[in-house]
């Protein structure tokens, strides 16, 4: 378990290290020039010279160490479109909103879907299990931006129940968090009930059913921590879509998170910002897979079985 | 050598005809068969009039309600929707369909060969699938869009370029779970005597896989990329719906969508202008999504829940 979790700690750097690489040879590698703004004049060669100095962009491979020293030092650079901030602060401002609503999100989606897979796989066969499966087809199918446009009409537009968008109260947060954690929500259900039919016929819930433990103590205890491991390796790459999920989410609500800049920061190329957004969300999935890595092998007894 | 009989041993025609007759009973992917036939050929045989009315513009009838000479009423610019979601659609389907066809190559190539080479090739190979997986695949087909849309401009030009790149970075990483489950299957049929007869018989290994191999692993790749075209045009339709996919005036669902969403106020809103994309696209995603289910409960039953 340890030496598993040490050879993850050791390529969690060197994956950080690849992510920033290519995603700089992909934006050095944009023809044109990004200093000069959509329908506007040609910057002159010695301003433009000018404005890379001040950049530290004089040459690619300069850039690419520089840039990368400075990530080293947590410096994220300076934003080439928002010309006053860096992108630290960008980040300082924008990674908690997406965290927040990220994360609620993931809880949310984690609750209902694995509560709604139970029931599905307990109540084989009856409208239960066929509620679980539709919720689980549409929120698969179904895109979020749909889900979402149609929350806000109804209960923003029509019923007026929440705030259309916008962030700071906690009433706005609802929506977004729901819309986003449907597909999630659709996901987990699916592996919980797959996973519960599995066990529920399995020896050794018959073993706890015969030493006269309660239905709901089987299903509770015994049989939900082997049909969540399933669930538990899916939510490392969940908090990555998530992350990711929540730019459609940040448009559809007009939330101000990270998600959001880096699509601006694409549209702008503005080649800075989206290092520094890369960069962020690769450490962060990254921080996110270990930690389920580890959260596995403590809950899983085979893994540290074996590892003895 | 020349082989007169090429059997796979597995190749089993009433076998086949079961699990063909099993889709068959399967209702309601064979309603969502009929519906994506409904919606393909309706993109496809309006093309020669939707194309040219996308983009005819009458600003005095802008926003105007579904009428019966406008059934599905006008944008914002006066434009016809019904054009705008035809060709939209035609643009999404054939974005998906692309995307899938190239995940369905990649993917198959690298699990097969993972698979046949197996050893330590094998495990880099699919330890690198394992982290790609990890990582947020949209914000790689944003960059692959962002790096090389440019450069494809110059030799196709401007709209052309939009489409093509898009499908080329979708499918140039939604190719994962088909490299697993190709390279699953490959490991399995090695190990089966046919192949292994095939190989004492001096057919080498490139031959083994087209006429022994390949002909076995047909269902399952059927059965993903069924399933992958949904998840491509899912993901086209997110890039157009953040205004970095499919590029306007062009239409795709997905940005229709977001224009839809934009009409939507307090004051006045347009509901034909988002009901209409959003239901086409989430229609057809659902029917495509109850198709591949149902070819894998019929072919993949180990699969199925």
């Amino acid at each position: 378990m340890i030496r598993r979790i040490g050879s993850r700690l050791v390529q969690a750097p060197l994956i950080l290290w690849a992510v920033y690489t290519i995603t700089f040879v992909m934006v050095v590698s944009v023809p044109g020039n990004p200093f000069e703004h959509e329908g506007g004049r040609n910057l002159s060669p010695v301003i433009e010279m000018g404005l890379r100095q001040r950049y530290g962009m004089e040459d690619n491979w300069q850039f690419y160490w520089r840039y990368l020293t400075g990530l080293l030092h947590g410096d994220l650079g300076q934003s080439l479109h928002y010309r006053d901030w860096t992108c630290n602060q960008i980040v300082r401002h924008s990674l908690p909103v997406s965290a927040a609503l990220g994360s609620l999100a993931l809880l949310i989606a984690l609750f209902a879907g694995v509560g709604l897979g139970v029931i599905g796989a307990v109540r084989r066969h009856t409208v239960w299990d066929y509620l679980t499966l539709g919720v689980a087809v549409v929120g698969i199918s179904v895109p979020t931006f749909v889900i979402g446009a149609g929350l806000l009409i109804l209960l923003a537009v029509w019923v007026r129940l929440f705030p259309p968008g916008g962030w700071g109260t906690p009433a706005q947060l609802v929506l977004p968090a729901v819309t986003l954690a449907l597909p999630f929500m659709a996901y987990i259900a699916r592996l919980t009930r797959l996973g519960m039919i599995d066990v529920l016929s399995s020896d050794f819930l018959r073993t706890a059913r015969a030493k006269g433990l309660s239905e709901s103590q089987v299903v509770l205890k015994h049989a939900l921590r082997v049909a969540f491991l399933p669930v538990l390796s899916f939510l490392g790459p969940a908090a990555a879509a998530v992350l990711t999920g929540s730019f459609v989410i940040e448009k559809v609500f007009n939330v101000p998170g990270l998600g959001l800049h880096f699509v601006n920061g694409v549209i702008n190329r503005d080649q800075m910002l989206i290092l520094a957004a890369v960069t962020v969300y690769a450490g962060l999935i990254v921080l996110f897979n270990l930690l389920v890595d580890i959260a596995y092998t403590w809950l899983d007894p085979r893994i540290s079985a074996e590892a003895i | 050598m020349t082989r007169t009989a090429t059997t796979p041993a597995l190749y089993d025609v009433a076998h086949e005809a079961r699990r063909w007759s099993a889709f068959r009973r399967n209702r309601l992917a064979i309603a969502s068969l009929v519906f994506l036939a409904a919606i393909v050929a309706a993109c496809v045989l309006a093309a020669a009039w939707s194309i040219p009315a996308s983009n005819d513009q009458h600003l005095d009838d802008a926003r105007t309600p579904p009428t019966w000479l406008q059934p599905l009423g006008t944008d914002k610019l006066g434009r016809p929707l019904w054009a705008r979601c035809l060709l939209g659609g035609l643009i999404s389907l054939g974005v998906g369909l692309a995307a899938a066809a190239i995940s369905v190559i990649i993917g198959t190539g690298w699990g097969a060969f993972a698979g046949l080479t197996g050893g330590r090739v094998d495990a880099i190979m699919m330890r690198l699938v394992d982290i790609l997986y990890g990582l947020p695949y949209i914000l790689l087909v944003i960059l692959i869009k962002f790096a090389f849309e440019r450069r494809l401009e110059g030799v196709f030009g401007a709209a052309a370029a939009n489409v093509i790149i898009l499908f080329l970075a979708i499918g140039a990483v939604s190719w994962l779970t088909m490299a697993r489950v190709v390279r699953g299957q490959v490991l399995s049929l090695k190990a089966q005597p046919f192949v292994e007869a095939a190989r004492a018989g001096g057919v080498s290994g490139a031959g083994i896989f087209w006429r022994h191999l390949l002909p076995n692993l047909i269902g399952p790749i059927l059965v993903y990329a069924t399933l992958t075209v949904p998840q491509a045009m899912l993901q086209e339709s997110f890039l157009s719906f953040l205004g970095i996919g499919i590029h306007p005036p062009l239409p795709s669902w997905g940005n229709l969508a977001a224009d839809g969403l934009e009409a939507i106020n307090n004051v006045q809103s347009a509901w034909w202008l988002i009901v209409f994309p959003c239901t086409l696209l989430s229609a057809t995603l659902l029917s495509l999504n109850f198709i591949g289910d149902g070819l894998r409960d019929a072919f993949d039953p180990s699969q199925s829940g």
